[in-house]
């Protein structure tokens, strides 16, 4: 048997390794969301109430109450509600909503394609723009760019979202006449809200890489085209960011799931036709079918960003492919 | 507006055209309303609520600013006998899609609402009957009296008039009644998607052409980009602005905050007498009238809520006008009951400091001013209180565990005009919304007459001493405040009120002149 060369070797133990990858992927999965089906009956509130009371039913007869837990499956034990559910998604049916009646699926098919235009651009005005800030600070360390950088990130970390949202809306829609506040899902309302969400997490991801960039500004390979006379400009882009780019990226690939989660209350203010408004009102009456789908959603966000982040360090890092993570 | 609901809407526009078609008025361009809650869809039984509230649907009675019902669809609403009610229908009236609104009409709608509703089924009493007794004449018969019936027919959530034939055609497939002109108000529904709904005037509506052409309501969740976009000319009313955000409207130029009449419901107090110092009647009293209510309603909410002068809004006909602020009086009830003034201001008996745990709940925010008042007046007369929220407050109060002495809770408790739900759920022992154990027997005794008596005198006699009780007598529930509507609107609708009883936009609903 011809014994096998070192590129083939390489290979299987790439594959061997994402596969690897998947089937923790799918684990993660499946764990939280048995995770969010045992904490959501803890959550205050009957969802039975609060969906009456939505329909404005405010004293319901006990027979409206019982049929109600019936339709929902609330008499049923925990075990067996959670195995229909998961006998569902894995057909496809996410099952129908509480509040609506309608089903979950076509929910998510209406508003998912907003979101996702939504995260996508966020995730890159983040990437972008931190990229660009960290670039600059690590170029003039202890300078005033860099000071005013680390200025950016300190107070942009500590604005939430929504306020900043909120600030936009206020100054440059209405201010400036930018835009509209009912934005019926038009581009310019999308700029702006992915400006939001990407300008907030970039605060953090900026100062992580501008970080990384320094450590490798300060090690040997830098201080090697010193002495052979490269400028500071070229050692940075040449050596230092292709070395510290690896675990920005997957900070910012695992940080995908909170740009997920994020986006409902961005969406929620700047009226984007996403699923955000849905997951909010699904919440105030604990419709748990929409709330469950949203959760595998980001889950899924989040395990399959992990799963291309960690693909690409396994391409990028053969040392990791015998189990070890960037 | 996005292409689905453009060709959603030029399907429906087709659909009317096939229909009387409705002519917009030339007088205003159409009307743009935001609201926090979305329609979900056009589900009557589920949804349908909604559509008397934005002049699409009505219904046979209405309850107005005078705390009485009036006939709507009705010409009048007789009651010959206690167990035996006569509607008779106006002449002439037609639903959107031209059909006429006959007595079969009606009662195919109501039949229909007890079939499917949840709401309707839950408010007719067991043996109920529904017949045609005439072309425009309906008659209900029941086993024991039904006094409520004039209250039911006017409850949004109840029995909407509507083309029950239309409805049964589509099955479940509500979104085929957009453009089918199933009610009979003003605006026809055109359009209706996550985001918005639209309506066009009905021409041939039984009160004349409507002031407006049509209108667009769109569903913003977020209070502050709904008064945004008032003050961006993208919306003319904005609906259910919180109060904390009126003085920076009343800051800016172009729009304003606009405060309507009484509500029917408010900020109401339950006393735990299970567990705590309020088991004592005498401590109740004086927490009573501890409280200062004017300074409530004038100082605290600026005018924004209505000063509570009894459990019930003033404006309804058997409100009694018996809560007063009297310190005097708060003090001597304390002294009496052995809670003498301690050296730091709190009263004590026998070494125990008198505090109270007032429970209150995030999802209303008013809350937290309200309850920061009432905690300054309780120490007035050497009441310590705490603030303790609960999220999911229902629950959290028919808990054991949970230590509170005094619920603040937004509770309607003459819902349009219908007293016994709330007295029943809230009064009554073992009932599922006794938060504090409250058990008077001659209050259930009261409340289970009130269920069956016809004559309007002695209802009343019967609530005037139901409310002296919770004054008087044996205290438990006590409103702070009464609501009232609120809305932001821009220049063109600075006259507008907000609705009473949620009725926001009527057939002469228009910009001011």
């Amino acid at each position: 048997m011809p014994l096998s060369t070192a590129p083939e070797r390489e290979g299987r133990g790439l594959v061997r390794a994402l596969l690897s990858r998947l089937a923790q992927a799918a684990l993660a999965a499946l764990g939280a969301s048995l995770i969010v089906w045992l904490m959501l009956p803890l959550a205050p509130g009957d969802p039975v109430d609060m969906i009456l009371s939505a329909r404005r039913i405010e004293e319901p007869t006990a027979a409206q109450i019982a049929e109600l837990r019936a339709r929902f499956g609330l008499d049923l034990p925990f075990w067996r509600r959670y195995a229909h559910w998961l006998a569902g998604v894995v057909q496809g049916d996410l099952g129908l909503s509480w509040r609506t009646g309608a089903p979950v699926v076509g929910l998510l098919a209406d508003r998912l394609p907003a979101t996702l235009r939504l995260v996508g651009l966020g995730f890159v005005v983040s990437l972008a723009w931190s990229l660009a800030l960290a670039l600059v600070a690590a170029r003039w360390a202890g300078r005033w760019p860099d000071r005013l950088v680390l200025a950016y990130t300190r107070v942009f970390a500590a604005i939430p979202a929504f306020v900043l949202a909120l600030l936009v809306l206020q100054f440059v829609v209405v201010g400036l006449g930018l835009g509209r506040v009912l934005s019926g899902g038009a581009g310019l309302t999308l700029a702006l809200a992915a400006l939001v969400l990407g300008i907030d997490r970039a605060a953090g991801w900026t100062q992580l890489l501008r970080a990384a960039l320094l450590a490798e500004m300060a090690r040997g390979p830098a201080d090697v085209a010193r002495a052979r006379g490269a400028p500071e400009g070229r050692i940075l882009r040449v050596i230092a960011l292709p070395a510290g780019l690896l675990p920005w990226l997957t900070a910012a690939g695992m940080s995908l799931g909170g740009l997920i989660a994020g986006a409902p209350v961005i969406e929620t203010i700047f009226t984007w036709p996403g699923v955000g408004a849905e997951l909010l009102a699904a919440l105030s009456v604990r419709d748990v079918p929409v709330i469950q789908a949203f959760v595998l959603l980001a889950v899924l966000g989040y395990v399959g960003a992990s799963f291309l982040v960690d693909s690409l360090a396994l391409w990028l890092d053969p040392r990791l492919r015998d189990g070890g993570r960037p | 507006m996005t292409p689905r609901l453009s060709r959603r809407a030029a399907l429906a526009m087709a659909a009317l055209l096939a229909l009387p078609l409705p002519v917009a008025a030339e007088t205003a361009p159409p009307l743009r309303v935001v609201t926090s809650f979305a329609i979900d869809s056009m589900n009557p039984w589920e949804d349908g609520f909604w559509m008397q509230e934005f002049g699409q649907a009505e219904l046979l009675m209405q309850f107005r600013e005078d705390g009485r019902h009036h006939p709507w669809l009705l010409e009048r609403l007789e009651n010959p006998e206690p167990t035996r009610w006569v509607m008779t229908l106006r002449a002439g009236l037609t639903f959107q899609n031209g059909k006429p609104v006959d007595a079969a009409a009606v009662l195919a709608a109501i039949e229909a609402a007890r079939a499917h509703s949840a709401s309707a089924k839950g408010a007719v009493p067991d043996g109920a009957i529904f017949a045609v007794t005439g072309p425009l004449e309906l008659t209900v018969t029941t086993p024991a009296a039904w006094p409520e019936l004039p209250g039911v027919l006017a409850d949004e959530s109840v029995f909407l008039i509507l083309d029950a034939e239309a409805v049964a055609a589509v099955g479940e497939d509500w979104g085929r009644l957009v453009g089918a002109g199933i009610y009979t108000g003003p605006f026809a529904v055109t359009a209706l998607d996550s985001a918005r709904m639209e309506a066009v005037a009905y021409p041939g509506y039984w009160q004349g052409p409507p002031a407006l052409p049509g209108l667009t309501l769109s569903f913003v969740p977020d209070p502050s980009a709904r008064i945004l976009a008032v003050q961006n000319d993208e919306a003319d009313i904005a609906l259910y602005p919180p109060l904390a955000a009126r003085p920076m409207v009343e800051a800016t130029p172009g729009v304003h905050f606009n405060i309507g009449a009484l509500g029917t419901g408010g900020f109401t107090g339950y006393m735990n007498l299970r567990q705590g110092p309020l088991a004592d009647p005498a401590l109740r009293k004086a927490v009573l009238r501890a409280v200062d209510y004017r300074e409530i309603a004038h100082d605290v909410f600026r005018g924004g809520l209505a000063q509570a002068t009894s459990l019930y809004a003033a404006n309804l006909p058997f409100a009694l006008e018996n809560y007063r602020t009297d310190l005097v009086e708060a003090a001597a009830l304390l002294d009496a009951a052995g809670w003498v003034p301690g050296t730091n201001g709190t009263r004590q008996k026998d070494g125990t400091p008198l505090t109270l745990v007032l429970a209150i709940y995030p999802q209303q925010p008013d809350l937290a001013p309200l309850s920061a008042a009432v905690q300054a007046q309780l120490a007035r007369v050497g009441i310590a209180a705490e603030i303790v929220s609960f999220d999911g407050i229902n629950r959290a109060l028919m808990e054991p565990a949970n230590r509170w002495d005094i619920a603040m809770v937004s509770t309607g408790a003459a819902g349009w005009g219908r007293v016994q739900g709330f007295l029943e759920n809230y009064l009554l022992p073992g009932a599922r919304r006794n938060y504090g154990g409250y058990d008077n027997a001659e209050v259930s005794a009261l409340v289970a007459e009130l269920a069956t008596e016809a004559d309007t005198a002695r209802r009343t006699a019967i609530l005037h001493r139901i409310q002296t009780i919770l004054w008087d007598e044996d205290p438990y529930a006590f409103s702070f405040n009464i609501h009232k509507g609120r809305v932001v609107v821009n220049d063109r609708y600075a006259c507008y009120q907000p609705g009473f009883a949620l009725y926001h936009i009527s057939w002469q609903t228009a910009p001011c002149r």
